[in-house]
């Protein structure tokens, strides 16, 4: 209570001094998205503006296309580049937003005439992004709490490494501007649930199409939205503002998202959407009761509610479940089912499994990421559980659900980060307030600005108000000592520099990097770059015909699309489980069934990455096995996972490997003419790296490829598919011939020009006189 | 049944008497709309939802707005001022336009 | 012309088939080639021609081959020479060859000769004529029958002119000369043996000078004028007589003559080489083995000295050495060229090694004989074997009285025993323009097999024809059998289409779009729009008795319904033609202008209810 009468006195101190504090809420906003953008920087700086990883590259490509082509030709944009032969109907598989928004600042950019190309957009799009995230995240945290929480939160989200891995510059991916969206649409609804307003509920429905727009994540949304709801609901906190904002942002909500052609009429088709509507209807009957009950006496009500709740009730139900049995609503898809149960996609899908950024979350990644906003976010959720109204249900559930499902994949850190954030901002907050007080929230708020500007000025305006918080102990009722305020204060200032500290060593070391171009540290500490993917990539554009389609893992679909220009059989978006899995069977079978299989696909190159000369684990014969996998499930009779593991159950490479895997196509390829190849003089011919063995089969002869590039450092290497007149052949049947045209070919080349006589007969010459007589 | 009856007619006669002139004419947008609503699910239930975006822009279009008819006469009625603080019958009514305007914007671009 | 035809591929198997040894010519100027030479000779007697040496090479071949020239041509003939004769214009080899062939074609009439005496002396004193000219004049002198003046003096003239060109031609020309001058001619004795080796040998067989027909001849018909130094020894003469041998097909009617003359001087010098070849056929059937065998000159006439024993040595069954006869003597035959050897062997070809007195030859025959189908088999067979194939029988010449029906489980199976080996036994299915041709698989002893899978081995389903096919070089009557019919249907077929694109562009890869569903009809669409309108109706109806108050409708709300009013028209361009960034755009103005003016609206109705709330 006492809690509610000081933030009364605060309100109208904050009037008082509103100009201030508008100024430093500007000021700590500004460098919150000031250092958040530089700290963002480091691949920038430390290698160049390129697009990073896998998925950027085709976000990009979408990107240029959209840019040269325009919005509707991208809609209808058949790529028949990917996924050769089905080529790939981009526009409708694709989430747009992140196009769309580099798109608009590039044409709003162009209209202004400031040349910038497509490409550097693309690269500070999600930095940028990251401001915005911010603000939305301040803005938020103020409707939760108070407005120096908000800072707080701010300031954290601003630098915090489960968001920066995810928004780097040149990581041009959905999440980057995503998780904007997200903040942002909570943001509105926590804003039309305390109003009640019909606008802030539209607002909220905008905001949340455009996160439709931008990221499969928006199922998080549409879930956690009706689950405050409902939750309200039971807690007994109807109030007509909740249905008003409520039905407003569903139905509005529902509409938009149906807008985006990827989603399609997901939303009243799958199971993942039902909650929602099962909550809007819900709703309404909650809204008609209560008229209803405003209405009538108590009896009469009573026996209505009986019979309508039944009969209604009833319905709903046999609706539904009738629905799903005609198949008119899907039952949850795999991904969502592996979300419930972590060892499902291991099982059913491996190719979800097979993606290390889903697997279980590891407690060193929460305390890589997060560091010591883990510890400090329970204390923010308990007082707000303590201090529980209607927007704080709200980020209790979201606190609680984005735990869980951090806990089950790693990819989801990304949506616990931000309510970590804010949850920390609250308890920090809150603590300060109690050991720095000297008038009400100033304090806290003056902290947060040295903590996000991180200036040394800090421990010198610290020590000039210390002082004063002394004067206003004794309005205090539990009194605490003035050495323990300030041991207190210091301890968590340390804390917090400690914490940035920990933000900058991340980003620059674990989340800096392109992957594209690797980086390697010789024995005195020198920097070499290894540019080996840019270069093999070059080589495809350069030297092959341009309707050459290249076979790969599915993992560098992408990038041979962006950056060699040449037609791939799988890329990233793993919409087709079976192709990929032909593939894989290619891969793992051995050289000759793998020539039917690429013959039957046209392949006319085969690229795999290698990274056993330079110690790249990452490489193509580590993820084998999954291939092995996807492989398996779905031709089991010709790849089995066991062929491939030794007797002991092992998966060696070396001498006492099995010989399926010695004489697949995936280890041929990486290991073709490695047995000659001595890296030092310590380590005999060829020793692999990466997994520390002398590989098993030495003397690799290819009969159907040949090697057409290996890179620098043999970390990309590339394989031509010869034709079928290039090698010796089995007979064909007769049905099958070809004749030969009757249009002669010369066999005359240049360098047998002299025709010659068949039987030439032997001349032996008559003696000519010697000399002639003169 | 008979008090089920009885009991709805009551209803009926208190709702004559008490509701105000104002909130008659929003119930009166309400009932069209709602008429509406059932004539399109009765075409969808008897002849088919072929093109089903057109179906479902023309139908979520009524939901909608009986929605936000709904939500206009919740902010107009004077016996939820107290809920409503801020938000007056005039601005409830630009909400309820706004709204609109960004709904038929979207449903024009779903119908095809 | 059926003979002639014949004649040309009997000589052209002597001359191909015999092998030559050391000491005959397995060939000789056959009848065919002698009856060519005087065709291409009375065409040439024929033809309005400049060249008058042709006109003496044509006479010249009649005489040698001795015939007569034919008496419609003399005349015609002897006027072109009398015509072309001219003593200013023509070079003296022309005019020998004038006065040559007015005597040898025996015209009447005289050729006016007055200058060429004269022009002969020229030649004969100067210094510069060459060695040919030398020749002709020399001849033409001892033609018109005057003596060479001064012998002695015409060969120092040959013999300096020899120090400045002693060119295989001008040597043969010398030859000639030195022949005709008797004693003073000695000089060129020392020299024939030079001019021999200079001869080029072709193969070891083969042996001509450099300069084609004309030289070789010259020089051959001069070396055997002199034959008191004898020249050549019988293996050169005999490889030149190979060489004229294999000139026969010549054309020109110098050539000819060159030809014939060097032939006939070969002929009746001591050398004279021996033929010894197959007449006819070389080829003996079972019904008439008798394989004819001639021993003559190059001429084809008898020898000058009877050769004899003619025997055969031995007789080697080329497939495998097997000597089947020897020491054979061969019997005489119809003429007393021809000497008759009796072949009575299996088919096959044969190595035959003639003596014939101290000449031997080694010659090819072969044997034919007939070939029969002893048992043949038709049937078809499961391509899995699961049952055990029906076959039927068939005898040679018949065919099978109902179609065979096979699909593409099926195997076509024909199995056949011939009585003997042969060398091509094919199974051809054909139908119309497209055919398809099985090797018969040799199995032993000359049975044959043949198993095609129908679904592998055809492309289509069709009506095919079964046609046996065998041939041999050794058979007397190879065959084609039309056994019957088959049809055939292949289940699995690939199209046509898709051999056809074996070559060329793959086929465009059409996408398949869902096929929009039916849409109800327009009644029903109708009857439904009036149906979703009518309830505006009731709301209008409602609001009428609620009573709806416009009374507030003031000038002010006009703006605000306006702009309200352009954005819902908005959104109906929008539905029916624009896109939505143009709509955007649209959007921006008029929804701002409905903005500011609904504001205004609004507040101002605000305003004016405040005062009443205030009263109440």
């Amino acid at each position: 209570m006492s809690q509610a009468g000081s933030k009364k006195g605060a309100v109208s101190k904050l009037n008082k001094n509103a100009a201030i504090n508008s100024l430093i809420v500007f000021v700590v906003l500004l460098l919150a998205w000031v250092a958040g953008f530089a700290s963002r920087l480091f691949a920038v700086i430390r290698f160049e503006s390129i697009i990073h990883e896998f998925d950027p590259w085709f976000n990009y490509r979408a990107t240029a296309y959209m840019v040269k082509h325009g919005f509707y030709n991208f809609l209808n944009w058949f790529d028949e580049r990917a996924w050769y032969p089905l080529g790939r109907i981009v526009g409708g598989t694709v989430y747009p937003g992140l196009m769309l928004t580099s798109g608009s600042i590039h044409w709003i950019l162009h209209l202004l005439h400031i040349n910038v190309h497509i490409r550097d957009i693309c690269v500070f799009l999600a930095p940028i992004f990251s401001g915005l995230t911010a603000i939305s995240t301040y803005l938020l945290t103020r409707e939760l709490w108070s407005s120096g929480a908000g800072l707080f939160a701010a300031c954290f989200i601003a630098i915090v490494p489960g968001y920066i891995s995810r928004s780097v510059a040149g990581s041009y991916d959905n999440e980057g501007i995503a998780i904007f969206a997200l903040q942002f649409t909570y943001f509105l609804w926590i804003k039309s649930v305390k109003t009640g307003s019909v606008f802030w509920a539209v607002s909220a429905a905008v905001s949340y199409f455009y996160m439709v727009s931008a990221w499969g994540g928006y199922v998080f949304i549409i879930n956690l939205i009706p689950l405050h709801v409902f939750v309200l609901l039971l807690m007994g906190r109807y109030s007509n503002r909740l249905f008003t904002s409520y039905t407003t942002f569903y139905i509005l909500g529902l509409i938009m998202s149906m807008q985006i052609p990827f989603v399609g009429f997901q939303p009243i088709r799958t199971s993942e959407h039902m909650a929602a509507a099962g909550v809007f209807a819900l709703l309404f009957a909650v809204a008609v009761l209560k008229y209803l009950q405003s209405m009538m006496s108590k009896s009469e009500f009573k026996s209505l509610v009986i019979w309508g709740g039944l009969v209604s009730a009833g319905l709903v139900f046999a609706t539904v479940v009738g629905l799903t049995y005609a198949g008119y609503i899907a039952p949850w898809s795999g991904r969502f089912y592996s979300l419930w149960d972590t060892g499902y996609a291991k099982i059913h899908i491996p190719i979800i499994a097979s993606v290390s950024e889903h697997q279980p979350t590891t407690w060193f990644s929460f305390f890589f990421d997060l560091h010591v906003l883990i510890p400090t976010f329970p204390a923010g959720l308990w007082y707000c559980i303590k201090h529980v109204n209607d927007e704080r249900v709200f980020v209790i559930l979201y606190a609680l659900s984005a735990v869980y499902f951090a806990g089950v994949m790693v990819r989801l850190m990304l949506t616990l980060t931000p309510v970590v954030c804010m949850l920390s901002g609250v308890a920090f907050s809150v603590i300060l307030e109690m050991y720095l007080r000297e008038e009400d929230s100033t304090p806290a708020i003056e902290n947060e600005e040295e903590e996000s500007s991180q200036n040394p000025k800090r421990l010198y305006d610290k020590a000039g108000k210390v002082p004063k918080i002394i004067k206003h102990e004794s309005k205090e009722q539990d009194a605490i000592g003035q050495n323990i305020r300030s041991i207190a204060a210091v301890v968590f200032v340390l804390l917090l520099m400690l914490f940035a500290v920990h933000c900058t060593w991340v980003t620059s070391n674990a989340y800096s990097s392109p992957s594209i171009v690797l980086a390697s540290y010789g024995s005195d500490g020198t920097r070499q770059i290894l540019d080996d993917f840019r270069e093999a990539y070059f080589w495809l554009s350069q030297n092959t015909a341009d309707d050459a389609r290249v076979m790969s893992w599915w993992d560098y679909g992408y990038q041979i699309a962006g950056m060699a220009n040449r037609t791939t059989l799988v890329d990233n978006n793993t919409w087709n489980n079976s192709h990929i899995a032909l593939v894989g069977k290619a891969m793992s079978s051995n050289e000759s069934a793998a020539y039917e299989i690429m013959t039957a696909l046209d392949v006319d190159y085969v690229l795999v990455i290698f990274g056993g000369v330079i110690g790249y684990s990452g490489d193509d014969i580590n993820k084998f096995l999954w291939m092995v996998r996807i492989a398996e499930g779905e031709h089991p009779k010709d790849i089995r996972e066991s062929d491939y593991f030794t007797e002991q159950g092992e998966f060696r490479v070396d001498a006492e490997g099995s010989p399926t895997l010695l004489n697949c196509l995936m280890y041929k390829l990486s290991y073709y003419r490695f047995g000659d190849l001595r890296l030092d003089y310590r380590s005999p011919s060829g020793f692999d790296r990466t997994r520390n063995a002398v590989i098993g089969n030495k003397d690799i002869n290819l009969t159907y490829l040949e090697e057409a590039y290996t890179s620098e450092h043999w970390l990309v290497r590339i394989y031509r598919v010869k034709k079928p007149d290039e090698f010796n052949r089995p007979r064909i049947p007769v049905a099958n011939r070809v004749i030969k045209s009757s249009s002669f070919v010369s066999k005359k080349s240049t360098k047998r020009k002299k025709g010659t006589i068949k039987n030439k007969p032997v001349i032996v010459k008559g003696k000519r006189p010697a000399v002639k007589l003169q | 049944m008979a008090q089920i009856n009885a009991v709805l007619s009551k209803f009926y006669n208190d709702y004559m008497s008490k509701t105000s002139k104002k909130l008659k004419v929003i119930d009166a947008y309400l009932f069209y709309i709602l008429l509406t609503g059932i004539i399109q699910f009765a075409y969808c239930v008897l002849v088919g939802t072929f093109p089903f975006n057109s179906f479902l822009s023309g139908f979520i279009s009524t939901v909608s707005c009986f929605v936000l008819g709904v939500c206009l006469r919740l902010q107009v009625n004077p016996e939820n001022k107290n809920q409503f603080h801020g938000i007056s019958p005039e601005r409830g009514f630009a909400d309820f336009i706004f709204a609109h305007a960004i709904l038929h914007l979207v449903v024009m671009n779903f119908i095809g | 012309m059926k003979m002639s035809s014949k004649l040309l591929l009997i000589c052209l198997l002597v001359a191909a088939l015999a092998s030559l040894s050391e000491a005959s010519i397995g060939g000789y100027i056959c009848p065919y080639s002698s009856k060519k030479f005087l065709d291409i000779a009375s065409k040439a007697l024929k033809a309005d021609t400049q060249d008058i040496s042709s006109l003496y090479h044509a006479a010249n071949s009649f005489k040698i081959l001795n015939e007569a020239v034919p008496a419609n041509l003399k005349p015609v003939a002897c006027q072109t020479v009398k015509k072309l004769f001219n003593v200013e214009t023509l070079e003296i080899d022309n005019l020998f060859y004038g006065v040559e062939s007015f005597k040898l074609l025996g015209c009447d009439g005289k050729l006016s000769t007055e200058g060429v005496v004269k022009k002969v002396q020229d030649i004969l004193q100067n210094e510069k004529s060459s060695v040919a000219s030398l020749h002709y004049a020399s001849k033409t002198q001892t033609f018109l029958g005057q003596q060479i003046s001064n012998q002695a003096k015409l060969a120092q003239l040959v013999q300096a002119q020899l120090k400045t060109d002693d060119s295989l031609l001008s040597l043969g020309h010398a030859l000639h000369l030195a022949a005709s001058l008797g004693q003073s001619g000695k000089f060129i004795t020392e020299r024939i043996e030079d001019i021999v080796v200079q001869a080029d040998e072709v193969d070891g067989k083969l042996l001509q000078w450099e300069g084609g027909l004309s030289t070789t001849s010259l020089i051959i018909t001069g070396l055997l004028q002199f034959p008191a130094s004898s020249p050549l020894n019988q293996p050169q003469a005999d490889k030149l007589a190979n060489y004229l041998l294999s000139r026969l097909t010549v054309q020109t009617p110098k050539g000819i003559s060159a030809l014939l003359e060097a032939a006939q001087a070969l002929a009746t010098s001591k050398v004279s080489p021996v033929s010894i070849s197959v007449t006819g056929q070389n080829s003996v059937t079972l019904d008439n083995p008798n394989l004819k065998i001639q021993v003559s000159d190059i001429f084809g006439k008898p020898l000058k000295t009877a050769l004899s024993p003619v025997v055969a040595q031995s007789a080697t069954r080329i497939a495998d050495d097997v000597v089947v006869l020897a020491k054979q003597p061969l019997n005489v035959g119809a003429k007393e060229t021809e000497f008759v050897l009796p072949l009575k062997l299996e088919p096959g070809y044969y190595k035959i090694l003639l003596n014939a007195g101290p000449h031997s030859t080694t010659l090819t025959a072969r044997v034919l004989g007939p070939v029969q189908v002893k048992t043949f088999e038709i049937g078809l067979s499961d391509a899995d074997q699961s049952s055990a194939p029906k076959l039927e029988k068939l005898t040679h010449p018949n065919k099978l009285n109902k179609k065979l029906q096979g699909d593409s489980g099926q195997n076509l199976l024909v199995k056949f025993t011939l009585s003997r080996q042969v060398h091509q036994a094919f199974l051809r299915l054909s139908s119309g323009k497209k055919e398809i041709i099985f090797v018969a698989g040799h199995e032993s002893n000359s049975q044959y097999k043949v198993e095609a899978d129908l679904g592998q081995e055809l492309p289509i389903s069709d009506s095919f024809n079964i046609e046996l096919i065998i041939g041999d070089s050794i058979i007397t009557n190879p065959f084609r059998w039309q056994v019957g019919e088959i049809e055939i249907k292949i289940t699995n077929a690939p199209t046509v289409a898709s051999l056809k694109t074996l070559r060329g562009p793959k086929p465009e890869i059409e996408h398949m779009f869902r096929k929009p569903e039916k849409r109800p009809a327009k009644a029903v669409s109708l009857l439904f729009t009036g149906l979703t309108a009518a309830p505006f109706l009731i709301l209008l109806i409602l609001w009428s008795r609620i009573g709806v108050n416009l009374s507030n409708f003031s000038m002010r709300a006009v703006p605000f319904h306006l702009g309200f009013g352009a954005i819902l028209g908005l959104f109906t361009c929008f539905w029916l033609k624009l896109d939505m960034f143009v709509t955007c755009a649209w959007l921006i103005p008029v929804g701002g202008f409905t903005f500011f003016t609904g504001h205004r609206l609004l507040s101002h109705m605000a305003r004016s209810k405040k005062p009443e709330k205030a009263d109440k």
